[in-house]
């Protein structure tokens, strides 16, 4: 059957298959799309083919007679099979000045890639929500991102107001910020923390050594699965040195190396 | 702080053990003439706010000061000192005393604070704080600079430009959740080593006058003092208290904590003499610039900072002749 692309002729031809008893069930929309049939074609068509300036089967073209040397084509060339206009395939590169500003940023401090960052977002319009007018915000952390859009936010106000900015000048002024701000949070964070032991607050662990502690504890059960590991594979390399088809090759693979030599030294002995 | 006084156990007085001298409110001359011309504290303080501030608050002080000393004079017979930092040194490490502890450095500390400040000639309109005003990042350009070279170049070597002494001044009085201040102090560093060495100076503990070469910011809490010989081990006696308690078994071959370290090492031949204190509790931007208006009341103390005053506090500087690192 040939492939219906005329979305204007669905209830025709399902009325049809109804009569005829190809389909047995009235569908759904029947009933709808009668009431209100689809009146445009959707059919997404290139304009060269609507405008009548190729023809919809490029072999056609092809195969045309070649008035100058007077032969027809009979077989397609291997320039004619290539694919001829692959821009038209190929994604589009999207560059924006934020990402250049992004990119310079986060070059010149690789550290803020450490911090945490929750990528999680209720509706996904945060973004929608900050006002760049100053460079904290109450629904974004600071970080690299908040200078990037201070700076975007800078060169716009500057366009607007009509003054001579650089986009590095706006860039350094949105950077200067950032540092400010950052001294401002590691003061309030070393200020709580002298504050409350003043009040009384035990830290009996910094940090890092919680950190470590959270750490060590999944490289326990590791370890024990690495040294049941490591006496499998030693054993293993052990019987590939043995020689073939011995029956005691079995009973090496559960011994350690140490077990094995002290073993021949005592048959030695005997 | 003030009810301190009340909960102490009250005794009699008894009229021959009866305290004969005690504490009124000290003069500051700015603001008596604020006081009696009822005009703002120009550039960072209303009439009112001076009132409640040092007036009020200064005299209620004061008061808790006269009558804890009066009952603790009823109960010991202790030899009694009128100077309000000798009373600190004395009380500060007897819990039974801490009435008086804290209402003296309470007061010693509001003085300090207050006398360190002029009023602002330029035109500062003190408004109100908006919740839009808490994202503001702070401002970059800023007057009163210490105008005393001596100070200055002090500043600048200790604290890198006095930008950056701004920002670290400001920032550690603006982190300051509860009642506190931030002092800028001048440190004697007499722990390093080569210097302990060197013939010049004398040994610590057999001392002549502490050397002070370095400036430094510190902040205390609520009724804290900055001397660090008094106040040193605070954290770690609070420690050892608890492991007593808990009973708890110490591993040998662990490193000591940064406490310990701080406590064996470091105040043991160290001075803080303080050269200039901001207060950042609430009480003092709450009534002009609102709940949001910290950074801004900070900003404007910066600019009524009496550099005079400070740098008549500040010891003789002995420049660092030997660079340790």
């Amino acid at each position: 059957m040939k492939i219906q692309t005329k979305a204007t002729s669905v209830l025709e031809r399902t009325s049809h298959y109804l009569k005829v008893g190809v389909l047995k069930q009235k569908p759904t929309w029947y009933d709808i799309v009668g009431a209100y049939p689809p009146h445009t074609d959707l059919t997404k068509k290139p304009k060269v083919i609507e405008a009548k300036l190729q023809n919809q089967d490029p072999g056609e073209s092809i195969y045309a007679h070649n008035a100058a040397s007077g032969f027809y084509k009979t077989r397609p060339s291997k320039h004619d099979r290539r694919q001829q206009n692959n821009a038209i395939s190929r994604l589009p590169k999207l560059e924006f000045l934020e990402d250049q500003l992004r990119d310079v940023f986060y070059h010149q401090h690789p550290w803020e890639f450490s911090r945490p960052k929750t990528l999680v977002e209720t509706h996904g319009d945060e973004v929608s929500k900050c006002d760049w007018a100053t460079m904290l915000q109450f629904n974004k952390p600071l970080d690299g991102e908040s200078v990037v859009q201070r700076t975007i936010w800078l060169l716009a106000q500057n366009k607007h107001q009509q003054t001579e900015l650089s986009l590095f000048e706006a860039y350094d002024k949105a950077r200067f910020e950032f540092y400010k701000l950052r001294m401002e949070e590691e003061m309030n964070s070393t200020v709580s923390r002298e504050e409350s032991s003043m009040y009384g607050a035990v830290y009996p662990s910094t940090n890092i050594e919680w950190g470590l502690k959270q750490e060590q504890e999944h490289i326990d059960v590791w370890a024990d699965i690495a040294s049941e590991k490591t006496k499998v594979s030693q054993a293993n390399q052990g019987r590939n040195d043995a020689s073939v088809g011995e029956a005691d090759d079995i009973v090496d693979v559960q011994k350690s190396i140490w077990e094995t030599s002290f073993e021949i030294e005592g048959e030695k002995e005997k | 702080m003030y009810r301190v006084a009340r909960t102490l156990p009250r005794r009699a007085p008894t009229l021959l053990s009866q305290r004969n001298v005690s504490f009124s409110l000290p003069t500051i001359s700015t603001l008596e003439t604020v006081k009696s011309t009822q005009q703002d504290f120009k550039g960072l303080f209303s009439s009112e706010t001076v009132n409640e501030l040092w007036f009020k608050r200064g005299q209620q002080l004061v008061e808790g000061l006269n009558q804890s000393l009066e009952q603790a004079s009823a109960s010991s017979s202790e030899s009694q000192s009128n100077n309000l930092l000798d009373i600190i040194a004395q009380t500060i490490q007897k819990p039974e005393h801490y009435g008086i502890y804290s209402y003296g450095s309470l007061l010693y500390n509001l003085q300090f604070f207050l006398e360190s400040l002029k009023e602002n000639s330029a035109e500062v309109k003190l408004s109100q704080s908006e919740p839009k005003d808490l994202l503001k990042t702070g401002n970059t350009t800023f007057g009163n600079i210490p105008a005393d070279e001596n100070l200055k170049s002090w500043l600048i070597d200790s604290f890198g430009s006095i930008e950056e002494f701004r920002n670290l001044l400001l920032n550690s009085a603006k982190a300051i959740k509860g009642d506190g201040l931030v002092w800028l102090v001048a440190e004697s560093n007499l722990s390093q080593n080569i210097l302990k060495q060197s013939p010049s100076i004398t040994e610590p503990g057999t001392t002549k006058d502490p050397v002070y070469n370095n400036l430094a910011i510190v902040n205390t809490y609520n009724a804290g003092v900055v001397d660090d010989s008094l106040r040193s081990g605070q954290v770690n006696r609070l420690k050892l208290q608890k492991e007593a308690n808990l009973q708890l078994e110490i591993d040998r071959l662990t490193l000591g904590t940064a406490e310990e370290a701080e406590f064996n090492t470091l105040y043991n031949d160290k001075k803080l003499l303080p050269v200039l204190a901001i207060d950042g509790s609430m009480r003092n931007y709450l009534l002009d610039y609102g709940v949001y208006g910290k950074q801004q009341y900070l900003e404007n103390v910066w600019e009524c900072i009496d550099w005079d005053v400070v740098s008549k506090r500040l010891p003789v500087r002995t420049k660092q002749f030997i660079n340790s690192y």
